[in-house]
């Protein structure tokens, strides 16, 4: 239904029940605004959207008002104009404003030029969200030049505890956003309003820092923060970005679609791109991504080893030298690791150089290494993967597995949202988390008795219910009957394999159990690993390996976005292309550096089997190549035909011939029979070495819970170095920590141990 | 259960058994107010006496009669004769007055303040009837007609005194005839808004609630005792003295709207009124008052408590429901209004004490019968706290419309020192002057003059009293209390303080002025809340009315009443002091030295302006010197300060 109003003498025809300030944007009709952010309820806090309404004395603001059949409504009159300035020079009487009204502000950049050195933010010059920010904006177009209200600094300490962002209360405009953006659209309630009166702030429960309030580090607060009360730490003082790029993020299986922001060739930081419906990112995309590219240890330069120490060479002799090497291998001597990190288009060429080049079966990735005997049962779950939307018709959501509180919090908030609307949530961790909190039944196996839980659980489902008839010799209705009269009563299930169940020692017979919980209940099941392009690398004929291995020596160990294994059979030449050096020690005979994500274009697949894009940012640091140049360069030098690709596209193009519908955006089928039937991409088993060596402690579990041997599955990895390595903030993350007894919760990380500095991708320990 | 008639019978009889009885009566006032000035040492000694003397006599504690300057109040019923009062009673006193009344009969009529018997025993004893004193005899008690009299803790009492008379007959009428009755009555909330209440009970029974809650559920019902203005107390009175009243006025309430629960949100500072309260609600169970099936009809209610934590703004409603939903208690935009989304977002209808307090006279007398109170627009009475520096200080009740005038001279008995100033509607409200005494007390008089009426609070100001420092006070109040949400009220209480430190401490300009002002008037238009719009309340009213203190602070430096400690120091003049030593006691900073009979002396550079000696000096002595860096010339003369 519609009503008239009048805005401004413009008649206007808008629908009933919109606030004032809906109507006003949706004609664009500017008001202003501070506390108001698309997404979060009505609030009328900043009252700077203050309007004149015919017939009433007071003036109501915009944000809160709903429209009126009939309302005559000025949005800037003399009266409103002159309250609203009033309210702007009350906002900056409590915020240090100098530089908006100081003559000298146009000079000012050419003579300070340490001026940002200041710790204390005094005026907008000092301050890093100088020209980004909405207060600076709302005083450009009120045209106020001066404040003759008394001032106040709050003289608060900016406070620096936690990791990622700092937080300058003394610039705080209190309009809330955070604080509702964290519990309305975040569901985290990590923030609240403190004091009262104006001794009002921002913050935290009974003082504590954020790492022990929960929150997850999402980074929602700092983007909503319309001053520079909220800062992250790696952006602070970048300036404004000049570029932005849209891309997917690498992280993890859920790719989520990203805005990386760029300034003079160097990526300054990451939002999520909410045009694509992306809400949010989780701590490693939002806060780790500019660590991770810019760190000041990339490779720029090919570098051949020299005695104990490497020699910088030019780009010609390093592909001299790797083809030297390579044409004298013979096939069964050599042997090449790729990461799941790399796209999809990389992937292909580094297989395609291993089978048509080098003439050997010998590729595969250490993340598939983990699934040797399982593989068959993982691709099945993972062909059936279906998109995180469908969370949003789930009656009850099974999380098996699922650590959601930092590096997935964004499926957390689908969770949240689920549970919102009535949805039953029910989770299997063996580890005590966060969802647990919010879950409606926890169900805690041994570590390594999952399997057994879901068998029971099968079974229990498929049974009616037991009832306790209240006689004392009846078993009594336990977690696991309530779980599965929850299952048996739901037409709408999804379940959710989260990355501890995909890792698991043991995993055959839990994937198989998995996979017939979901099949007898008809489930939607979304399938969550933890590296980017573990779908790519499968389909695209990256096999995994059988186990056993023989005595075969190497001669060539080719390694591309991987680390370098610790020891290896034989003394074979060690060709490394990655992004970061080695770890110190390791032997790296040839290094090549390679293009991180942000410089380079290409796709992933991600959980779901959607392609999406990558797209380049930035040049790479120094002399850097993209990883399937760098190949096609060498396959070229090897005297190989069919490498000579100009662009991405190309090589796109080529995959799309051998596989149906690898379209960016559209999802490709990931299951078996598929993978089987290409040609090329040949789905088979070879044994390799490093399988053998990364093969899972089997029987971890197995003890009768005296002695318990279990690790830590999932260090968050890229291009084979945990993520913790090149992002400090991650290191003072607690699921780091998690199983750590509760007294050393929450001390400052000195005390509670670092991770190893160095630690090799399957958890041991570099010595 | 007992059907209503047997429990009132019985009610009387034992009401009947009290008043009428072979034994002699003492009741005690023992609300907070009398507790304060001393009545539980007063039930101590009357213990203590009757056991010594061996004197079988009853002692009921009753509530607050209203009269603060006169407790503790003792009054003693020798059988067959009216109640008798004595005010200001000591333990001392106390025995003495049982000593004559009870042993030898003398009932003391020198002693005694006044009677609640007929004229005719006026006459006969000599003693005043208690209601024909001064502060009394001008007031109309309807809220208050049972607070003082009765034991507030004997539902039997309140029924004797024709309590839930009213629920009953609402029992035999329809919801609508209900709203009707109240709408009759014309009664406006006495929470300071002065809505027409009928309007919000009409809304709230329209309102369909949420069909997702059980029967009844979907809508709920508050009574809001959160009364935190600083020299405000009729809530706690009527809580204190008369619970039942307010709960029958909810359970009406209640019924009117079609919700099955309703709560109360008291303040935890008021821990005698929850007592009451809690005590009142397990009555009403025991008697079929609340709960399923109330007195055999199909009507349900339960009521529960639920303490504050001591937030001002938690009496604004929004922010008042949030507190009651655990949240941080900050109001919410309007509207939607709680009449259609109010706690857990359900139609809630939320109403002040008093106003829940005054529902049952209106439907056991009739709508007609409360417009007979007060003027056609303003009908029926309320209560005020009549404090300050008025002679009769205490709770009054006056039918609306009665001028200033009459309530501070008749009622209050007057100041002592000339009358200067009277604060009406509490921290929020305004000051009115001395040209202002003679508008009556109404809704719309009080805004017109720039204060509010505000929930009942009267601060009587003399000559005494600086404009500007009580102006700081308020809005230091409003300052803390503010919950920092919306702009205007959080940043412009802070500018309003510290314009008014700056004045005070003697660097004030004047400009400053002008940005009282212009702060004041954007806060008032803009703010989200009641307690926003109207914090500058003080400010505005007093540089309305007493501009020219304001003028004085900034240009002359000058505070004539001597408050604003930061423009004087004080000495001591040679040709007055007699060493009476009796500064020298007060003293706490040891700036004051002398010996007896010779002048004493005092370093300025240890004082620190409590103005302890200048209460005790009785030769005014001590007076105040405008500081000399103001270059101020001229010695103030102390008889004039």
């Amino acid at each position: 239904m519609n009503v008239q109003i009048t805005i401004n003498e413009r008649p206007l025809k808008v629908e009933k029940g919109i606030t004032i300030l809906q109507a006003a944007r949706q004609h664009a009709i500017y008001i202003p605004t501070l506390c108001d952010y698309p997404g979060l309820p009505a609030y009328g806090s900043c009252r700077l959207c203050i309007v004149e309404i015919q017939g009433q004395q007071n003036t109501p603001t915009a944000c809160t008002t709903p429209v009126e059949e009939g309302m005559v409504i000025l949005t800037g009159s003399p009266k409103v104009q002159l309250l609203r300035d009033e309210l702007l020079k009350m906002l900056l009487a409590e915020h240090p404003s100098s530089c908006l009204f100081c003559p000298e502000k146009g000079h000012c950049d050419e003579c300070m030029v340490t001026l940002r050195k200041a710790g204390v933010t005094t005026g907008c010059r000092s301050c890093h969200k100088d020209n980004q920010c909405e207060l600076q904006d709302l005083v450009e177009k009120s045209g106020l030049d001066q404040v003759d209200y008394p001032v106040r600094y709050r003289m608060l300490p900016v406070e620096k505890n936690d990791p990622f962002f700092d937080r300058d209360y003394n610039l705080c405009v209190l309009c809330g956003r955070c604080i509702r953006t964290c519990a309305g659209l975040h569901f985290n309630n990590a923030l609240a309003f403190t004091e009262r009166g104006t001794q009002t702030l921002v913050g935290v429960a009974f003082n504590r820092t954020h790492l022990e309030a929960g929150c997850s580090f999402c980074g929602a607060c700092v983007e909503i923060c319309p001053t520079g009360a909220l800062a992250e730490k790696t952006r602070k003082w970048e300036g404004k970005p000049d570029q932005e790029t849209t891309t997917t993020c690498p992280l993890c299986s859920l790719g989520c679609q990203m805005r990386l922001l760029s300034k003079n060739n160097t990526v300054i930081g990451s939002l999520p791109d909410h045009s694509s419906g992306s809400d949010s990112l989780c701590v490693k995309g939002r806060f780790g991504i500019t660590e991770l590219v810019n760190h000041p240890t990339r490779l720029k330069q090919p570098q051949r080893a020299a005695g104990q120490s490497r020699l910088g060479i030019v780009w010609d002799e390093a592909i001299r030298l790797a083809a030297e090497k390579l044409t004298t291998c013979p096939p069964a001597q050599f042997e090449m690791i790729v990461s799941s990190s790399c796209t999809n288009e990389d992937i292909y060429i580094a297989q395609k150089f291993t089978r048509q080049v080098m003439q050997s079966r010998r590729i595969h990735t250490i993340d598939q290494d983990g699934h040797a005997d399982d593989m068959d049962a993982f691709i099945k779950l993972l062909a059936q993967s279906q998109p995180l939307s469908v969370l949003a018709e789930a009656q009850v959501i099974l999380c098996l597995g699922l650590d959601e509180q930092y590096f997935q919090s964004v499926v957390e908030v689908k969770l949240h949202q689920a549970k919102d609307r009535g949805a039953r949530i029910i989770v299997a961790h063996s580890q005590e988390h966060n969802l647990r909190y919010y879950a409606d039944e926890w169900l805690q196996p041994l570590p390594g008795k999952e399997p057994d839980l879901i068998y029971e659980l099968l079974e229990r489902a498929g049974k009616p219910p037991l009832v306790n008839s209240g006689r004392s010799s009846e078993r009594p209705v336990d977690r696991i009957e309530q779980a599965a009269r929850l299952l048996q009563e739901s037409s709408n299930i999804t379940v959710i394999v989260g990355p501890s169940f995909l890792d698991h020692a043991g995993q055959a017979r839990l994937l198989e159990a998995v996979d017939r919980l979901i099949n007898r209940l008809g489930a939607r099941v979304i399938v969550l690993p933890d590296q980017g392009n573990l779908s790519g690398s499968l389909l695209l004929g990256i096999s995994p390996s059988a186990s056993t291995y023989g005595s075969q020596e190497l001669e060539v160990l080719y390694l591309v976005g991987e680390n370098v294994p610790v020891s290896f059979p034989g003394h074979p030449f060690v060709i490394y292309q990655n992004i970061y050096p080695p770890s110190p020690g390791r032997q790296a005979d040839l290094v090549l550096p390679a293009a991180a994500f942000s410089e380079e274009e290409g796709t992933f697949i991600n959980h779901a089997g959607r392609l999406q894009e990558i797209h380049r940012s930035v040049p790479p640091p120094g002399e850097a190549l993209p990883t399937w140049e760098i190949l096609c360069r060498i396959a070229q030098k090897m005297g190989a035909q069919g490498f000579d690709y100009a662009c991405v596209a190309d090589i796109r193009a080529e995959i799309a011939g051998f596989i149906e519908g690898f379209q960016v955006g559209s999802f490709v089928d990931l299951s078996p029979s598929v993978l089987r039937g290409s040609s090329l991409l040949r789905y088979d088993r070879v044994p390799t070495w490093s399988a053998q060596q990364n093969k899972k402690p089997a029987g971890a579990g197995e003890a009768d819970g005296r002695s318990l041997l279990t690790r830590q599955t999932h260090l968050h990895t890229y291009m084979g170095f945990p993520l913790a390595q090149w992002v400090a903030g991650l290191r003072q993350l607690p699921s780091q920590f998690r199983g750590l007894p509760s007294q050393f919760r929450g001390l400052p990380s000195q005390f509670r141990g670092l991770p190893p500095l160095y630690p090799d991708k399957s958890g041991q320990e570099h010595v | 259960m007992n059907s209503f008639k047997d429990l009132r019978d019985a009610a009387f009889s034992r009401w009947e058994a009290l008043v009428n009885g072979d034994i002699p009566v003492i009741y005690l006032g023992a609300a907070t107010c009398g507790r304060a000035a001393g009545a539980l040492d007063i039930l101590q000694t009357i213990q203590a006496f009757l056991e010594e003397r061996h004197i079988q006599a009853r002692i009921v504690q009753v509530g607050c009669i209203g009269p603060c300057y006169l407790e503790p109040l003792m009054d003693v019923a020798l059988p067959g004769r009216p109640r008798v009062s004595y005010a200001n009673v000591t333990p001392e006193k106390a025995r003495k007055i049982l000593a004559s009344t009870l042993v030898e009969g003398d009932l003391l009529p020198k002693m005694a303040r006044g009677h609640f018997g007929d004229d005719a025993f006026t006459i006969q004893a000599g003693i005043p009837r208690f209601f024909d004193l001064p502060m009394l005899k001008p007031q109309v008690r309807v809220i208050l007609r049972n607070c003082g009299l009765i034991d507030p803790e004997e539902i039997d009492h309140y029924l004797a005194k024709d309590g839930y008379l009213g629920f009953m007959k609402v029992l035999s009428m329809t919801p609508e005839q209900v709203i009707a009755e109240l709408k009759d009555s014309r009664l406006r909330g006495r929470g300071g808004a002065g809505f027409l209440t009928y309007k919000k009970w009409e809304i709230c029974r329209a309102a369909s609630g949420d069909p997702r809650y059980l029967k009844g559920d979907s809508k709920f019902i508050i009574c809001n005792a959160d009364e935190g203005d600083p020299g405000a107390f009729m809530n706690r009175a009527l809580i204190e003295s008369d619970p039942h009243a307010v709960l029958e006025g909810m359970l009406i309430g209640g019924y009117a709207i079609g919700a099955r629960r309703g709560f109360i949100y008291v303040r935890a500072e008021y821990p005698l009124a929850v007592i009451r309260l809690k005590k009142a609600i397990q009555q009403m169970y025991a008697y079929g008052l609340l709960g399923e099936n109330i007195q055999g009809s199909v009507f349900d209610f339960d009521i529960a408590i639920q303490e504050g934590a001591g937030a001002f703004v938690c009496g604004e409603e929004t922010a008042l429901i949030a507190s009651l939903e655990g949240q941080r208690g900050m109001p919410r935009p309007r509207p939607p209004y709680p009449a259609d989304n109010g706690l857990y977002g359900r139609p809630t209808l939320i109403n002040n004490t008093e106003t829940f307090g005054t529902i049952p006279h209106i439907m056991r007398n009739g709508g007609e019968w409360f417009q007979q109170f007060g003027t056609p627009e303003n009908t029926g009475t309320k209560t005020f706290s009549l404090v300050g520096k008025v002679r009769h200080t205490g709770l009054i009740e006056v039918p609306l419309g009665m001028t200033l005038r009459k309530i501070i001279y008749e009622i209050g008995g007057g100041t002592k020192k000339p009358f200067k100033a009277v604060q009406t509607g509490g921290p929020l409200g305004g000051c009115l002057s001395a040209d202002q005494l003679d508008v009556p007390i109404n809704y719309e008089s009080m805004r017109a003059n720039g204060s509010i009426m505000g929930s009942g609070g009267l601060i009587v100001m003399d000559e005494d009293t600086c404009m500007v420092g009580m102006a700081r006070y308020f809005i230091g109040f409003a300052q803390r209390e503010s919950c920092g949400n919306c702009t205007p009220c959080r940043v412009g209480t802070r500018i309003l303080m510290d314009t008014l430190d700056k004045i005070v401490s003697g660097s004030g300009e004047p400009e400053d002025l002008e940005i009282l002002l212009r702060a004041a008037d954007t806060m008032n238009k803009t703010a989200l809340c009641g307690l926003g719009q109207a914090a500058s309340n003080p400010v505005t009213s007093s540089l309305r009315y007493f501009r020219s203190e304001y003028e004085a602070h900034i240009s002359e430096k000058f505070c004539r009443p001597a408050e604003c400690k930061d423009l004087f120091e004080y000495h001591i003049l040679a040709e007055r002091c007699s060493g009476c030593g009796l500064c020298l006691e007060v003293c706490n900073t040891g700036a004051i030295q002398g010996i007896w009979k010779e002048v004493h002396t005092l370093d300025v550079s240890k004082c620190s302006k409590c103005r302890s000696c200048v209460g005790v000096c009785a030769r005014n002595a001590i007076t105040g010197f405008p500081l000399p860096s103001f270059s101020l010339p001229g010695i103030l003369d102390g008889a004039s300060l």
